[in-house]
């Protein structure tokens, strides 16, 4: 009986496994473009009872806002303003036959590769053990020397900042280059200040009410998410991107009007700006405090090294908070907030002002 | 005698295959270009969920998330945490991955807003024809 009970995990695994091959396929072929998009979020739903029963939880966090809350809402919006059906008439089936072949092949080779990289046994399912580097982050996280250790119990968030820093620096760049170009795709384009009455857009009273309660409890939440990122599953990703769903329900049940009276795109692009900044604060702070005193000091450097005695306190008070790394979660959740509140603004200003400007130009 | 837990993880495997190729399918042969948008976050989602595979153990009864549950370890304990903790880097690379998936999709998003606007059309045939 106990061994009917340990395989229940994997059980529920490969079901949740199959009924995403199931919504992924009603994705695909579904024609009504809104319907599409409510496949993939359930097909996302499943992917994150996948990672949760795969035990990472700080993927759990960060994956259901994204997937099953912000995607869904971003292409429902694209899609009212484009076209509501797919045309798919004039696909012939012999290009559509020999484009699948080609695909199915691809996969094939690379999912025999991917086997080929687990094992050469071909035993699909994992070792006991895992590779040598992990298991050094696993040992050194939380460890008494501190020249080693980076102070965190979360291993997943010493990994980001402090053991693979320059990878998440990168990547928030990228984040970065994406956000300027929409923006300088919607330049000129600005959320019409016209008189308006509450009562008369949106959803029903119910909608408003609900979401009049709903939005701080979400907004706590978020913030607990990021703050307490070097204890719990959590960080600055986590708890920005599930603060950002507050914007978008703002801007579903109520207006784009009403969510502009909170998020003005100027103070959001100042305020995602003071976020990249501490940001580089938090990768050079070690640095500034090694130049002001003399001593030697590295980039990215959180606890003290060998050849460099210098870092920051791992506690104030009895509290742990793991050196840069409190200053990281935070900087990175007023960045990823701020930047998905601008384009979410940005995409939800109504197509007869964006028309205009576009006409204006052509002109 | 081929063990349950590998069968089971086996499907697991195999059906997250299939949604890649359904999903590289839409992304070759569907000609909308939401409906492109939407397979290339399927595709992307399926490759994330075969980096956590990756990292996955066996342990007995079964493995651990990767964060202690302590502040102040023994190494005793931290020895029982590093033999059944799952691999803590896939999660840290796809954390930052998703959520600049997020970013990058609302950026094709808006790209395809723009060929709207301009093309009158979102279907990728008619837009080729009409070269700009």
């Amino acid at each position: 009986m106990s061994e009917l009970y340990e395989l229940i995990p994997y059980l529920v695994l490969s079901i949740t496994a199959l009924a995403s091959t199931i919504s992924v396929y009603l994705a695909i072929i579904e024609k009504d473009l809104i319907k599409a998009v409510l496949y993939s979020a359930i097909q996302s739903t499943f992917y994150a009872l996948i990672f949760y029963l795969l035990m990472v939880p700080d993927i759990v966090l960060v994956y259901i806002p994204v997937s099953v809350g912000l995607l869904p809402a971003i292409l429902i919006i694209a899609v009212k303003k484009t076209e509501k059906y797919e045309d798919v008439t004039g696909i012939s089936k012999t290009t559509s036959t020999i484009i699948l072949t080609l695909v199915v092949i691809f996969t094939l080779i690379s999912g025999y590769l991917l086997l080929l990289s687990h094992a050469i046994t071909f035993a699909i399912f994992p070792s006991t053990d895992i590779r040598t580097l992990a298991r050094w982050f696993l040992n050194t996280t939380l460890w008494w020397n501190r020249m080693f250790s980076a102070m965190s119990p979360e291993s997943v968030t010493a990994i980001v900042w402090d053991y693979r820093g320059l990878d998440t620096y990168f990547e928030t760049s990228v984040m970065y280059l994406a956000i300027i170009g929409a923006l300088a795709l919607a330049r000129y384009i600005e959320i019409p200040k016209k008189m308006f009455k509450e009562e008369a857009m949106g959803m029903s009273i119910i909608g408003k009410m609900a979401t009049r309660i709903m939005v701080p409890m979400i907004l706590i939440v978020a913030v607990s998410i990021a703050l307490h990122g070097h204890l719990t599953p959590g960080g600055g990703f986590q708890g920005g991107v599930t603060a950002a769903v507050t914007v978008s329900l703002l801007i579903f049940i109520f207006s784009v009007y009403f969510a502009a009276r909170f998020f003005k795109i100027n103070t959001a692009i100042l305020l995602r700006i003071i976020g990249l900044i501490g940001i580089i604060l938090a990768a050079t702070i070690t640095l500034i405090i090694g130049f002001l005193t003399g001593q030697q000091a590295y980039i990215f450097q959180n606890q003290p090294k060998v050849i460099a005695q210098i870092g920051l306190p791992y506690e104030i008070g009895g509290n742990l908070i793991s050196g840069t790394l409190l200053i990281f979660n935070t900087s990175e959740f007023l960045a990823v907030v701020m930047g998905f509140a601008i384009l979410f603004l940005l995409l939800s200003i109504p197509e007869e002002n964006v028309m205009e400007v576009i006409r204006g130009e052509v002109e | 005698m081929i063990d349950v837990r590998t069968y089971l993880f086996t499907v697991t495997y195999v059906a997250i295959l299939v949604n890649i190729v359904i999903s590289l399918y839409g992304v070759f042969v569907r000609p909308n270009v939401i409906k492109k948008i939407i397979a290339l976050s399927i595709f992307g989602d399926s490759i994330y969920v075969y980096s956590i595979l990756i990292g996955f153990r066996k342990a007995e009864p079964y493995p651990v998330i990767p964060i202690m549950t302590t502040w102040q370890p023994s190494s005793e304990y931290i020895s029982q945490f590093a033999s059944t903790a799952v691999d803590p880097v896939p999660p840290a690379l796809v954390l930052t991955g998703v959520v600049i998936g997020l970013a990058v999709m609302l950026f094709l998003v808006f790209l395809a807003l723009q060929t709207y606007r301009l093309f009158g059309t979102l279907d990728i045939r008619k837009i080729v024809r009409m070269r700009g």
